[in-house]
């Protein structure tokens, strides 16, 4: 890690560096989305767009936790953690597969199955 | 008690003891945040309505980005600063992170109270209407007639002195009928002023006499007898309440004795013994087993036999003290009806009526289970600027019934009455066919929502055209152009303080629509309430809202109290505010996901 005085003062520029392109990374987000010359797929928010959003998000989180928080030149232990909770972060959002085949997800544009109603 | 290793790093780890814990508990929030966008995904594959795709004003949210990524900087460089022994410049440093973080609820703050301002309506015909609701004018109004806060209108107050929303179920009230356990205070101080307002008052019914009528006059109880036309306090419906709930326990007592004593005479009867010989007549089969098999046989029968007895046991016939339960019991009141000298309107919100409201309803049930007894009364949800008519809901249950999208919205509800938003569609689908020709090009198609939503917009935009053809019934739909560039219906550009705060209702024309109650299915501020769609955007936001709070406290720790542990050790706060630094920069992860979910997509 960036101990001595001397070369944190060199990465201060670095991080400055990353926190411009998180900036131009969130102008990109904007801009694919709301510009229509820059919208990809089909027109209007469709998987495509989604794609693109999620990659330059995860683009984005990754410098903040490469860059910001150290991981780009951390000890072994803080690998094993992070990497331990992103895997259960992981396995959290994977649950929804779980569900899948569930009648909650019956497409009711494309099938015509009814909307589902309250029961009183 | 000292911690270890809070300066030096450990030989094995290499790191400090503070970083691992901190490390751990990000491992458990990037677990927590995991299965809150796991919900969301859940949630928007499931939804049986059309999701609100890219509803939220984009400006205050990229903002915010901006906001935490700059203090994302400024934290880390406050960290660079302690490193290199600069305490003035990690003050700086420290100073703009915590104002991020104050700026950043501000517009959150903003952003969630035009949500909390802003009415929305799903109409049985799957009609979505939101808006803005005016206050009711004095003395009420009549079905279809606007009060309004403009002009010399004087404005309704309720008990509390505020105005009150038109969206109100409203009832004229001749009787009242209370459950005398539960009863919800607030309601009857409502009833008492709405009351008092027309110079009338609310007696009881009837007289309720706690006494039984066999009771001698001597051993009678005055202080159980409440005369019919006692006005209603909360001194008397204690009073009652009191008697009620002890004359209920003493009957509740005496009725668990009797049970005792029936199951012991029922246990007491020779053909109810469980007995060899019982068993042996009840199940002739099963003297014939033998070993376990017979055992088990035997259990079973004495089980469901003992079940089979508790059919027997009634308290009818029982005496204890030499009463039988009809000559014990006192009289219980669980619910007493009060009578309006002169019938009054009260006003309830939507959410406290069970009963399905209809014009014609001459009760009402309230959810603490109050019976209201007179008749309805008018009670449409006006929109005084209606700044969103969106047919998705209805066009998406028009096809699952293979009915043609566009007939079901010319026969729904708002579109037949009221032809201000009638003209509004035509407009609407003159935009929609413009766009239509102008994607056919890209070979692309307008979206559902392109289609049948007509957002604050699009409905300023007619409404302008509206003006400038002097009504409605004048407008040209040649008029109508859409700007190619934009790839949208026709639409008005929002100004900057429009992008943040919604429309502005004073210089636009927005349609004014009332919709009866008996048409509404439901109606919400936008709140989770609402739909999933802002329930999950709440509990997302709404939690890493809490981080920021909780962060900037311990960010503001560091700066304003750690002038002392700088001065005798600067390394141990250099590494406080590094795992301090490390939560604030997990709470700019995120929202780095947050922002283009909930707002982009």
């Amino acid at each position: 890690m960036a101990d001595s005085p001397e070369a944190i003062k060199k990465s201060i520029r670095t991080y400055l560096i990353i926190g411009l392109i998180l900036f131009a990374g969130t102008v990109a987000t904007v801009m694919v989305a709301t510009v229509p010359a820059l919208d990809i797929g089909g027109h209007g928010f469709d998987t495509w767009d989604m794609i693109l959003g999620l990659a330059i998000a995860t683009t984005k989180a990754s410098l903040v936790a490469l860059v910001f928080m150290h991981l780009n030149h951390e000890k072994g232990w803080v690998y094993l953690l992070f990497a331990t909770g992103l895997f259960f972060g992981a396995a959290m959002v994977a649950l929804i597969f779980l569900a899948k085949g569930d009648p909650i997800h019956y497409d009711n544009f494309s099938t015509g199955a009814p909307p589902a109603r309250v029961v009183e | 008690m000292e911690i270890p290793y809070i300066v030096e790093p450990r030989k094995d780890t290499g790191l400090f003891n503070s970083k691992v814990g901190i490390w751990l508990f990000l491992a458990s929030e990037v677990m927590l945040f995991g299965g809150l966008f796991s919900g969301y995904v859940f949630l928007r594959l499931g939804a049986d309505y059309p999701w609100p795709e890219r509803t939220l004003p984009v400006m205050p949210g990229l903002i915010n980005t901006f906001i935490l990524i700059a203090s994302s900087v400024t934290v880390v460089f406050a960290w660079a600063s302690l490193k290199m022994r600069k305490w003035a410049q990690f003050q700086v440093f420290m100073g703009i992170t915590v104002l991020c973080a104050v700026v950043f609820m501000c517009f959150k703050a903003l952003e969630y109270g035009v949500k909390f301002k802003h009415q929305a309506v799903r109409m049985n015909d799957f009609t979505v209407v939101e808006g803005h609701l005016g206050y009711l004018p004095e003395g009420g109004h009549k079905h279809g007639e606007h009060g309004g806060a403009a002009g010399d209108v004087v404005l309704a107050e309720d008990r509390e002195g505020n105005h009150i929303e038109e969206n109100t179920v409203n009832f004229e009230v001749e009787t009242v009928s209370f459950d005398i356990t539960r009863y919800h205070k607030p309601w009857i101080e409502d009833l008492v002023f709405a009351a008092e307002q027309v110079g009338g008052a609310i007696e009881l019914a009837e007289t309720i006499d706690f006494n039984r009528k066999d009771a001698d006059a001597a051993s009678k109880n005055a202080d159980a007898v409440f005369d019919a036309g006692t006005p209603l306090s909360f001194e008397l419906l204690a009073n009652i309440q009191q008697v009620h709930l002890d004359h209920r326990a003493r009957n509740a007592g005496w009725r668990t004795e009797a049970i005792r004593e029936s199951w012991k005479e029922v246990r007491a009867k020779p053909e109810n013994q469980l007995s060899e010989a019982n068993f042996a007549a009840e199940f002739p089969k099963g003297p014939t087993l033998e070993g376990r098999e017979r055992d088990r046989a035997f259990k079973r029968w004495k089980s469901g036999k003992r079940s089979r007895l508790a059919e027997q046991v009634s308290i009818d016939g029982i005496v204890i003290d030499g009463m039988t339960y009809e000559q014990f019991e006192l009289p219980e009141w669980p619910t007493v009806t009060f009578k309006f000298t002169r019938p009054a309107v009260v006003r309830h919100g939507s959410h406290d009526v069970i009963t399905d409201f209809t014009a014609d309803a001459t009760q009402l049930r309230l959810r603490d289970g109050s019976v209201l007894g007179g008749r309805a009364q008018a009670s449409p949800a006006i929109f005084h600027d209606a700044d969103a008519v969106d047919f998705q809901h209805l066009a998406m249950d028009a096809e699952a019934k293979d009915q043609d999208p566009l007939v079901a919205i010319e026969n729904s509800w708002i579109i037949r009455h009221n032809p201000e938003i009638a003209t509004m569609w035509k407009m609407h689908q003159e935009g929609v066919r413009q766009l239509e020709e102008v994607l056919a090009e890209e070979g692309r198609e307008p979206t559902e929502k392109d289609r049948y939503r007509m957002g604050w917009q699009e409905l300023a935009y007619y409404g302008k055209l509206i003006d400038e053809a002097g009504g409605h019934e004048n407008v040209n739909l040649a008029d109508v152009k859409i700007d190619p560039s934009t790839r949208k219906p026709p639409h008005v550009k929002a100004r900057m303080s429009e992008q943040f705060r919604g429309p502005d209702y004073s210089t636009r024309h927005f349609p004014e629509i009332s919709v009866p109650r008996e048409q509404i299915l439901l109606d919400s501020k936008f709140t989770p309430k609402w739909n999933t769609y802002y329930a999950i955007y709440f509990t997302i936001t709404g939690l890493h809202g809490l981080h920021v709070v909780g962060g900037a406290i311990v960010l503001a720790y560091y700066l304003f109290f750690s002038k002392g542990m700088y001065l005798a050790n600067p390394e141990w706060l250099a590494n406080r505010v590094e795992v301090g630094g490390l939560f604030w920069h997990f709470v700019d992860l995120v929202w780095i996901f947050a922002f283009p979910i909930f707002y982009l997509m």
